[in-house]
């Protein structure tokens, strides 16, 4: 288990190139392999930025920045809202260089800090009409669709560990937990996907 | 096997007879039909005796059909997996299912342990606590263990697979019966995410087993129309066999789901964390038992439970039965069962008379009714056979006139129905004794919850569905304007609706019958708490409810009083000469039933249970033979297997090659913190006892961190990036707190000061190569770092290129050897480390693991905060009082720092320890201590502790009273019983001038 293919669709919602690698994570012989899918995707460049609290609502209106709880495209890559002050800039096509020497130029006069965690970050992505009754047994947050629409994302504790929870659609979302809780998560995602009532189809846990 | 006089009868009943189950009870093989539960099985097998007595091992029968059974306590075993002390009336049966009795030997019929009721008048309550006191309670402690509990634990492992789940809705509705459906139905048309949560395997409530209409159709008619509309809306989440068991703050509710307990691959649990905007509880009523001599014996069961085994299961509870009331409810047992060809010997009724429909019912029937009395007592053996009955006095509290033998073969007892307001009492919600329905009722609640139907004492069934309906329709009003403003919802107080309350049943207060032998008199089954246990305790004055419970242990069992509350309320009510509402209630708490340790685990046992942390080079560390253990929850190479070498052995071999050579150290979990902006050298220089703001750029430091008290939480090494950059490094162990604790006094003390943080300690590796031939391993590599002596002092920092790999290289030590911590990017620490490997071949180099890092760094004698410092070390302690007394600025921890009680020179101080002996290890944690005999004390401890290989002796560290000024002094080192005698010296054992570290 450990197929190795370029995403077809690994630019998420950011619409761009896909150059990131995915690897299926989660057996196929799981109660929940027909309808959740969890692949782990790499080469994924991953910039935190930082302003001061002061400056923050100034900074998200001059770079396009999404408000809480959301998220945003724009031409460079994808940005998340992760605090009041801080934002997640991902992108599959630019490296982290790249993308702060962007950042970093628009926010000249301001002070920043954009540093690169693309290595301290991983990120699964999970897929399927379960993708959302998979995570809600990890995390009290609510994960319906109504909700937690496309384009949500938010800091959580998932499965007893920090994550960055970013959704994409109605039946995938991205997953970012930190580096050193990859091997846990992952195993973590295996058990639960062994549950029988992931297996049904029209499992409703996040109606 | 004890036969009992239960029986299937030839038709009725919603079970599939086209589907028969082979089950065995104790060894013998049975037969029962798809839809029953055990306990249905085992009456209709004519199984009598199912249990033994807690105390006085009595023989005890089913008395109930559901979640209240006290008697029928079995172990279970299916697929594999045992559970003991399951509840034959909530288990489905299912082929091959194995029960077998607890509590008894050698078997259930003949108990040796039954010998104890024979001398019961021994064994009052609380015996033991007057009894067992010589010498001493520990003297019989290990008997009384032994002889007391219900069930035994399964060996072996738990093969069950338990898991967690979480979900929101907008109205939750726990309790699938009538009303239930219709708070359900109603809220769902409103629009609402609702779930019904129902612990039946089956929707419908008492529907499943009345014979009642419902606007012209029959009961299951109008349950069939209510299910199909439910399962046909999307809006709407049906759980079957799932219980709610408990209720806490903020509408979070959580539920037991054993809806696959018994998949043919194995038992499957759930638990369910529930947050629900609008809580309705339609958790129905639980029927009370009466209260005379011999009530306990096996046949005698609960007059609702004898209606629902006969219309639900098919199964009659006897041929001959007896029913005793004191309300109209039983009366429709009554007439079931003689509608269905069973012979109603008598119906005893301890009131003047009846309801209407109840009387016109009897006389139509022609049976016989026994009015104004009550029953005695009852003989069987075990099964009762006859019942004497005598009528009440005119108080109620006594007995008049002849006594009459009935005989019987079963008996159906009803002293009423208390509402079920277990839930609605752990939300909060208060309950008070109704007179007039004589049963518990809820009052009021600050959660958001409403209460219906019978768990709201609507006894009436029409009203039970009108309430249901009104209530869900509203809660999913209020949910939608909850939701409306984004939040879960504020709590208010709410009353509990009385409106539809009514006399329906016909409860007369009388439970108990006067005047009889009340040591036979049973109150809760399950503990064998008796009236005469009641009496006793009033006697030695434990009138409060509370202290009535926990001197008899009435209702503490596992079925929490569900059938034994009210009668002890009520009883110790009479006994005191109060009112039962002036008695009050005892208070309900999680879990309504007993829910598995595992579902509550949810599986997240071993590695899932503190979730561990990997390095970066995880895989290679182990392709390297690393021993792993765990270190301020990161696993980390503690050491490295070579060939058949010991613990102690590689440690050694691993500090020669640092000390001779170059080893290889992973400190990756090292904390990490960028802080940036022009205040960042102020803020720093509160922060740490060092002066931060003379640090030049590309140089690094030492320092300390204090608390507000002054007390050394973390050490560390920060480096000057830029004018306005720093890079915060802290230990492993607490990178994330410390982290917080930055932001927290930028935050909430210093908000105007000019700067900005991010940690970033997982997203570099940190390889550290330490040992003399440090600097030639790098130099072999393509760099364009300077890394000669002159060019890359010691305590400075370099930013560049190392054989392709971006780095941030650190020289500083904690080894005392040349050493260069670097810091790679973590998703490539694997191939750097090869890297190093493949460039320090020539040099000797080998990984070293966590420790002989800390040997290494227990020769040089550095501090290892955490284990050389406790909660009462400050900086003075740790002999950083230069520092403090130089530093110009405030930093926090300061003026904590000029407390008389810190400036005491007899603190305990920072200190090296060698024994006298050198060959003598000392153990960490081992006291220092002062004064012979019972004056002896401790002075002191040893904080590390270690053979040192490169100096051969042993050596230690440790906190000492007064330490910096005693060096040279012998102390005596205590552990276990053991001393030995050592010399204070300065901590520092290696390297003193520092010469390998600075070279």
């Amino acid at each position: 288990m450990d197929e190795r293919t370029a995403t077809a669709e690994g630019a998420g919602a950011t619409g761009q190139s896909a150059l990131a690698e995915r690897t299926l994570i989660t057996e196929r012989s799981a109660s929940a392999a027909r309808t959740v899918i969890a692949d782990r995707i790499s080469n994924v460049t991953v910039v935190r930025l930082r302003v001061p609290m002061g400056a923050a609502d100034a900074t998200a209106r001059r770079l396009g920045l999404p408000s809480a709880l959301r998220s945003s495209s724009t031409a460079e890559c994808l940005a998340l809202w992760i605090a009041p002050d801080q934002w997640l800039l991902v992108s599959e096509r630019e490296n982290a260089g790249e993308l702060i020497e962007h950042h970093a130029a628009a926010l000249e006069g301001t002070l920043h800090l954009l540093v690169d965690v693309s290595a301290a970050l991983s990120c699964i992505r999970f897929q399927g009409p379960n993708a959302r009754a998979l995570l809600a047994m990890g995390s009290g947050l609510d994960w319906s669709t109504s909700s937690m629409p496309a384009g949500y994302s938010t800091r959580t504790r998932l499965a007893q560990i920090p994550a960055i929870v970013h959704a994409t659609g109605s039946d995938r979302i991205d997953v970012y937990v930190d580096r050193s809780h990859r091997d846990y998560f992952e195993r973590w995602t295996r058990r639960s996907m062994s549950d029988p009532l992931l297996r049904d189809p029209v499992c409703r846990n996040t109606y | 096997m004890s036969a009992g006089a239960a029986t299937r009868l030839e038709r009725g009943g919603r079970i599939d007879r086209a589907r028969p189950l082979d089950f065995t009870f104790n060894g013998r093989r049975m037969t029962g039909y798809e839809g029953d539960t055990l306990a249905s099985a085992l009456l209709a097998n004519g199984v009598s005796v199912v249990g033994r007595g807690f105390k006085f091992h009595r023989p005890r029968g089913i008395l109930s059909a559901g979640v209240e059974e006290p008697n029928a306590l079995l172990k279970v075993s299916l697929n594999g997996t045992t559970i003991p002390l399951v509840r034959a009336t909530m288990q489905p049966l299912v082929d091959g299912l194995i029960a077998k009795s607890e509590n008894c030997y050698p078997s259930v019929d003949f108990d040796f342990a039954r010998a104890r009721d024979f001398v019961h008048r021994l064994w009052p309550a609380g015996f033991y606590n007057k009894t067992f006191k010589w010498p001493s309670w520990h003297t019989y402690e290990g008997f009384v263990r032994r002889a007391a509990g219900l069930g035994a634990v399964p060996d072996g492992d738990d093969p069950a697979q338990y898991f967690h789940h979480n979900l929101h809705c907008d109205v939750l509705v726990v309790g699938g019966g009538p009303s239930g459906l219709a708070a359900a139905v109603a809220a769902a048309r409103a629009g609402a995410r609702v779930l019904l949560a129902e612990q039946d395997r089956e929707l419908g409530g008492s529907l499943l087993s009345e014979r009642e209409q419902i606007d012209g159709a029959s009961a299951v008619q109008w349950l069939d129309a209510a299910v199909h509309e439910l399962e046909s809306l999307p809006n709407v989440q049906l759980m079957r066999r799932t219980c709610v068991a408990g209720y806490y703050d903020h509408n979070v509710l959580t539920a037991l789901d054993q809806s696959d307990a018994e998949r043919p691959d194995g038992r499957v649990e759930r638990y369910w964390r529930i947050r629900a905007r609008e809580v309705v509880l339609a958790t129905g009523s639980i029927e009370q038992p009466l209260v005379f001599a011999h009530n306990d014996r096996p046949g005698i069961l609960l007059a609702g439970a004898a209606r629902q085994y006969l219309n639900r299961y098919g199964v009659a509870i006897g041929r001959n039965v007896v029913v005793v009331t004191n309300n109209d409810d039983a009366y429709r047992t009554a007439f079931d069962l003689h509608d269905a060809g069973v012979r109603i010997a008598a119906i005893v009724d301890a009131r003047a008379e009846p309801g209407a429909r109840a009387a016109a019912g009897a006389r139509d029937r022609k049976m016989r009714i026994e009015m104004s009395s009550v029953v005695v007592t009852t003989r069987g053996g075990p099964s009762v056979s006859s019942v004497e009955v005598q009528a009440l006095g005119a108080d109620g509290r006594s007995l008049r006139g002849p006594r009459q033998r009935i005989d019987c073969d079963a008996i159906a007892m009803s002293a009423g129905w208390n509402p079920t307001v277990h839930l609605w009492s752990q939300a909060g919600g208060k309950v008070r004794y109704d007179d007039r329905l004589a049963c518990i009722a809820p009052d009021h609640c600050r959660q958001r919850a409403r209460i219906v139907g019978a768990a709201n004492a609507e006894f009436d069934l029409i009203a039970a569905i009108e309430s249901g309906t009104d209530a869900g329709r509203d809660a999913a009003r209020d949910a939608a304007g909850a939701a409306n403003e984004g939040r879960i919802g504020r709590s208010a107080v709410r009353g509990a609706s009385v409106e539809r309350r009514g006399e329906s049943l016909n409860v007369s207060a009388v439970r108990r019958t006067p005047g009889s032998i009340s040591d036979r008199q049973w109150v809760d089954f399950q503990h064998d708490v008796t009236v005469a246990d009641l009496e006793l305790a009033v006697r030695e004055n434990y009138v409060s409810v509370e202290h009535l419970k926990r001197y008899t242990t009435n209702g503490m069992s596992i079925d929490q009083g569900k059938t034994s509350n009210l009668n002890a309320l009520t009883l110790l009510a009479e006994l005191t000469g109060r009112s039962p509402g002036e008695v009050g209630t005892t208070t309900y708490r999680p879990q309504f039933v007993p829910v598995t340790m595992g579902a509550i685990a949810g599986g997240i046992n071993g590695d899932l249970f503190l979730p561990p942390r990997q390095l970066p080079a995880h895989a290679w560390h182990a392709a390297n033979g690393a021993h792993f253990d765990d270190y301020g929850g990161w696993k980390r190479p503690a050491y490295y297997g070579a060939g058949d070498a010991s613990r102690a052995q590689a440690i050694e071999r691993e500090v020669h090659v640092v000390r001779e050579h170059v080893g290889l150290f992973d400190g990756s979990p090292l904390g990490k913190i960028e802080v940036r902006g022009p205040d960042a050298a102020r803020f720093l220089d509160r922060v740490y006892v060092n002066n931060v703001a003379s640090l030049a750029p590309g140089k690094c430091r030492y320092g300390v961190m204090l608390s507000e008290n002054g007390i050394v939480i973390d050490d560390g090494v920060f480096a000057r990036l830029a004018p306005d950059h720093f890079l915060v490094g802290t230990t492993s162990g607490q990178a994330d707190r410390i982290a917080g604790w930055l932001e927290e006094w930028h935050q909430g003390e210093w908000p105007d000061l000019e700067l900005v943080m991010l940690p970033v300690t997982t997203q570099w590796a940190v390889l550290n190569l330490a040992g003399p031939k440090a600097r030639a391993v790098l130099q072999s590599l393509q760099s364009d770092i300077d890394f000669s002596a002159a060019a890359f002092p010691h305590m400075s920092l370099r930013a560049g290129e190392i054989a392709g790999y971006t780095a941030r290289v650190h020289r500083v030590s904690f080894s005392g050897e040349l050493s260069y911590e670097i810091a790679v990017p973590a998703d490539r620490a694997e191939s750097f480390a090869v890297e190093l490997m493949r460039a320090g071949a020539s040099h000797g180099i080998a990984p070293v693991g966590l420790e002989a890092w800390l040997v290494l760094r227990l020769e040089k004698g550095f501090l290892h905060v955490g284990s050389d410092t406790d909660g009462t070390t400050n900086a003075l302690d740790i002999g950083f009082g230069a520092i403090v007394d130089k530093k110009s600025g405030d930093f926090i921890g300061r003026r904590s720092l000029a407390r008389a009680n810190d400036r005491r020179t007899d603190r305990r101080q920072f200190v090296g320890i060698e024994p006298l002996d050198a060959m003598v290890n000392l153990v960490a944690g081992s006291h220092i201590v002062t004064g012979e005999g019972n004056a002896r004390r401790t002075e002191g401890f040893v904080t590390s502790a270690c053979r040192s290989p490169t100096l051969g002796r042993s050596i230690a560290l440790g906190l000492l009273e007064g330490g910096s000024a005693r060096l040279g002094q012998t102390v005596t080192i205590f552990d276990r019983g053991w001393t030995c005698e050592a010399r204070v010296v300065k901590p520092a054992f290696y390297d003193v001038p520092g010469e390998c570290m600075n070279g």
